[in-house]
């Protein structure tokens, strides 16, 4: 036999049977524990013989093991004894009804996020009692189901050729979720009379925030895969809660590089709402010039109590390019780049490279300086290569144009150059990265083509109103 | 080029983009509660105060100053929510009641959507009449160049234009003090009540509610705070801008009424077009009236059908998660797309009714928005109060209490108003 589908809304409000087969009450609630593709129901909430409408209190949380079978019509009990002790949400389970149903989920293989219509579930035996989460549907059909017209749904898709399809995203797509919402933060505010009277004056977290580490449940590791761009896109849709629960949830690498993805308010605001300690492996992670960008954006306190996590080398080179303002090229640059004196030849050059395995990023060129640092040529990779290899950096860099000279010479901007500036160099020169000097000619820092291209484009647009609002 | 060393001559570029930095500091400062609320005194707004000016005279003041702190407070309670979610009010009525509530918020927020936009196109027929232009060119003209502007244009330039073109209401003001209202009894009206038991006046009492007051700036005004990314730390700022907005809209509807009540009522003219409701504006502009309030009511329409449609297709796809945003192609986005072009073609198309009464319309259009509004702020007040959605940011007691004040004040309103229609029916009098 074929594994039976049920959806969430055919059988939340159908009774629950005793062993006799008479009505105890009304299914409420479905407990999931999570993991897996197909994640199993564990257990159920039942408001006895329709008592109250306070849910939340009234219902009664059984054990998934007293089912005995489930159908459209209901579910039926393998116990007459009923534990009434109170439920508590446990790591790992999250409630359909509460958690999932109505809420907004990220579709890791639609790239996008979707609100949940209905959540499809599947009975792997015939009784049904082997009940386990499928997908979500995120399609008009489920829609349609919520509101009871399923029915015209059937006459429709039988007497017209219009198709109204099930959309059922498969639950092993789902990126994770942010569960359990701000309940224990907003015990944390002023107490009755906060908002109009009292104002928000209840200090940093007084709104609702993720509960820092707990209330996540990470369903995959499908997020992982994404490219950072497709994580960063979704993430920036979601409310902050959300968004940080979801960056907090992944580990810091990947974090990092959603992270420089988001624009830089947007990822200080995240940096702030994590635990002190996420947050700092965060920043560990984070390209100097992203961290720098993001930290900008902080209040001071904050961001020197996170720079203070950082190693000195690399808190000294965040600040450095924090005293920057971001429309200039001090502020675009990163520091991350090679470096090398012109007296090494090329074949200990590539030596060098492959000890030093800089990112792919970084590598398009090294820069050949003097001992006191003074830019005296840039070195593209393929000039590098192509060289015999006892010919020395500095005799290969004097044969390209604009590549080599005197201090001043080089193909380079000032760190005070404004964004216009390092725009039209890098398209001028066609360059990958374009070497920053301070003011006595010393390389101090690259901007890619990518930050530069990134400075060009008009500002993102919001959300709401997408490029209308902001 | 290369940069020569130790330069410190500050090019030309950089100049102008720090004057437009400030420039734009400045219109950033101008921020989503001063929109909202200026945005409110639409064609509907505009056509509703002039009405109950020329129809009442002060006698609805009292109303207004109670309404101003109604608007205050729902903009407020919006925007907060918006501050502490960072999700729509679509979203949020979504995720607290379900697919089928959210179905009976929507449909009422579009039926009140559709009237304001209806009223909107409305505007713009009665602003070309009065330059002599017919009502089947303005209002083809208008949707086109409303459609042009917002996906082809940005619509933040949309909202700065006219902005900045809305500076033609303070006109109102000064009219009012030119023609010499007199304040004592003005005054008298505005901390005196008075109310009748009669259809005709429950009808603008509650178009003046339902205009100042309007489900969709309940949605829009959170949904900009979310946009702008406006969290719980910023909120403060926002507040105060907010409550400021509230107060400057009701200040210009408010010198709407004094104008109209001090030109038309004392004279006993009756509103039945914006020929009329120009005369307002004579003594101080004189034959220039017509033309000011023709450019005013123009610049008001044209902002409220570039906002309204809009706003109704985001709030809907939002509560059904369906794809939205302008910046979505039609295949991406359909039923965004479609949404959007319905409003603006629906609102287009009834105003092209030949003959259709155009103040009466816009002033019922109002009326729909003041009955539908209960319903959006029942739902709004219930989550803004829910400490598990809002944590430390839920309502206060006496927010609390103005808002449902004014939802329960707005069903008293609806049913009193089905009272007074129905009871001459079977000759019952009331009052």
């Amino acid at each position: 036999m074929a594994p039976a589908i049920l959806y969430l809304s055919q059988i939340v409000g159908k009774p629950v049977y005793d062993p006799e087969n008479r009505p105890l009450g009304l299914l409420d609630e479905l407990v999931v524990r999570l993991g897996g593709p197909f994640p199993p129901v564990t257990g159920l909430a039942v408001r006895l013989g329709g008592i109250g409408k306070s849910v939340a209190s009234r219902a009664t949380f059984l054990h998934w093991a007293d089912v005995a079978a489930v159908s459209a019509d209901g579910i039926r009990l393998s116990t007459a004894r009923v534990n009434v002790a109170p439920f508590h949400r446990r790591q790992g389970e999250i409630l359909l009804q509460e958690d999932l149903l109505d809420q907004q989920v990220m579709d890791t293989h639609g790239r996008k996020l979707v609100r949940v219509n209905d959540v499809q579930l599947v009975a792997f035996n015939p009784s049904g009692s082997d009940l386990r989460l499928a997908g979500i549907d995120v399609g008009l059909r489920g829609l349609l189901r919520r509101l009871e017209a399923e029915r015209l749904c059937r006459w429709l898709t039988s007497h017209t050729s219009l198709d109204i399809p099930d959309r059922v995203v498969p639950w092993e797509e789902i990126g994770p979720l942010a569960v359990g919402g701000p309940e224990a933060e907003g015990e944390a505010g002023t107490g009755p009379g906060a908002g109009l009277g009292a104002g928000p004056g209840t200090g940093p977290g007084a709104g609702p925030r993720a509960k820092p580490g707990g209330g996540m449940h990470l369903a995959h590791e499908k997020l992982a895969v994404l490219h950072p761009a497709d994580v960063a896109d979704m993430v920036a849709q979601m409310s902050a809660p959300e968004r940080v629960a979801v960056i907090g949830s992944m580990d810091a690498e990947k974090a990092a590089e959603a992270l420089g993805e988001l624009d830089p308010e947007m990822s200080a605001d995240v940096l702030e709402d994590l635990p002190t300690e996420s947050a700092a492996e965060i920043l560990a992670e984070l390209p100097p010039d992203e961290a720098a960008d993001a930290l900008a954006e902080l209040p001071s306190e904050k961001a020197d109590e996170l720079l203070d996590t950082l190693d000195a080398k690399d808190a000294a080179a965040v600040r450095h390019l924090m005293s920057f303002d971001e429309d200039e090229a001090g502020g675009m640059m990163t520091t991350e780049y090679v470096a090398l004196p012109g007296d090494l030849t090329a074949q200990q050059t590539i030596d060098r490279l492959r000890r030093l395995a800089p990112p792919a990023e970084e590598i398009h060129y090294v820069y050949v300086v003097d001992s006191r640092s003074t830019l005296i040529g840039i070195l593209p990779l393929r000039d590098l290569i192509v060289s015999p290899p006892d010919t020395k950096l500095s005799a290969i860099v004097a044969g390209i144009a604009g590549g080599a000279g005197g201090p001043g010479e080089v193909v380079h901007i000032t760190a005070q150059a404004p964004k216009d500036e390092v725009i039209r160099t890098i398209d001028k020169y066609n360059l990958l990265a374009l070497p920053v000097t301070d003011d006595s000619g010393r390389l101090i820092g690259v901007i890619t083509v990518d930050d530069a291209l990134a400075a060009a484009l008009p500002p993102e647009p919001g959300r709401w109103l997408r490029g209308v609002v902001r | 080029m290369t940069t020569k060393l130790g330069t410190k001559v500050t090019p030309f570029s950089t100049r102008l983009a720090n004057w437009r930095r400030s420039l734009g500091l400045a219109l950033a400062i101008i921020g989503p509660g001063i929109i909202t609320a200026n945005a409110d005194n639409d064609a509907g707004g505009i056509s509703t105060y002039s009405v109950a000016g020329a129809r009442y005279g002060y006698s609805l003041l009292w109303m207004l100053v109670l309404i101003t702190f109604s608007l205050a407070v729902t903009q407020e309670m919006g925007a907060r929510m918006g501050a502490a979610t960072g999700k729509g009010l679509a979203a949020l009525i979504r995720e607290r009641y379900g697919v089928k509530w959210t179905f009976f918020a929507m449909v009422c927020t579009l039926v009140a959507n559709l009237a304001t936009t209806v009223a909107e196109f409305a505007g713009i027929a009665a602003a070309g009449e009065l330059f002599g232009v017919p009502r089947w060119l303005s209002v083809p003209l208008a949707a086109a160049l409303v459609w042009i502007l917002v996906v082809k244009w940005s619509y933040r330039s949309v909202e700065r234009v006219f902005l900045i073109l809305s500076a033609v209401y303070i006109v109102y003001p000064l009219s009012g003090l030119v023609v010499g209202a007199p304040w004592g009894e003005v005054f008298r009206n505005m901390v005196v009540p008075s109310f009748h038991l009669d259809a005709a006046y429950i009808m603008v009492f509650i178009a003046t509610v339902g205009t100042t007051i309007t489900p969709w700036g309940q949605f829009f005004i959170q949904a900009y705070v979310v946009d702008k990314g406006i969290g719980p730390r910023e909120y403060k700022a926002t507040r105060v801008d907010v409550l400021v907005g509230a107060f400057v809209t009701d200040f210009m509807s408010f010198f709407m009424i004094v104008a109209t009540a001090s030109t038309l009522h004392v004279r006993g003219i009756q509103i039945t077009g914006a020929a009329e409701a120009a005369i307002a504006l004579e003594p101080l502009a004189g034959s220039m009236a017509r033309i000011l309030f023709g450019i005013g009511l123009a610049n008001a329409s044209l902002l409220g059908a570039s906002i309204l449609p809009l706003a109704t297709a985001y709030t809907v796809c939002e509560a059904f998660g369906w794809e939205a945003g302008l910046d979505r192609s039609r295949r991406e986005a359909p039923i965004f797309h479609g949404l959007y072009a319905f409003a603006v073609l629906f609102g287009a198309a009834v105003a092209l009714i030949p003959h259709l009464p155009l103040v009466p319309v816009m002033l019922l259009s109002q009326d729909v928005n003041g009955i539908l509004l209960a319903v959006v702020l029942i739902f709004a007040i219930r989550i803004a109060s829910d400490r598990r959605v809002m944590g430390g940011l839920a309502n206060g007691r006496v927010g609390n209490g103005v808002a449902w004040a004014t939802a329960v004040g707005l069903i008293v309103l609806t049913v009193l108003l089905l009272g007074s229609s129905v009871a001459p029916l079977f000759g019952v009098r009331l009052g």
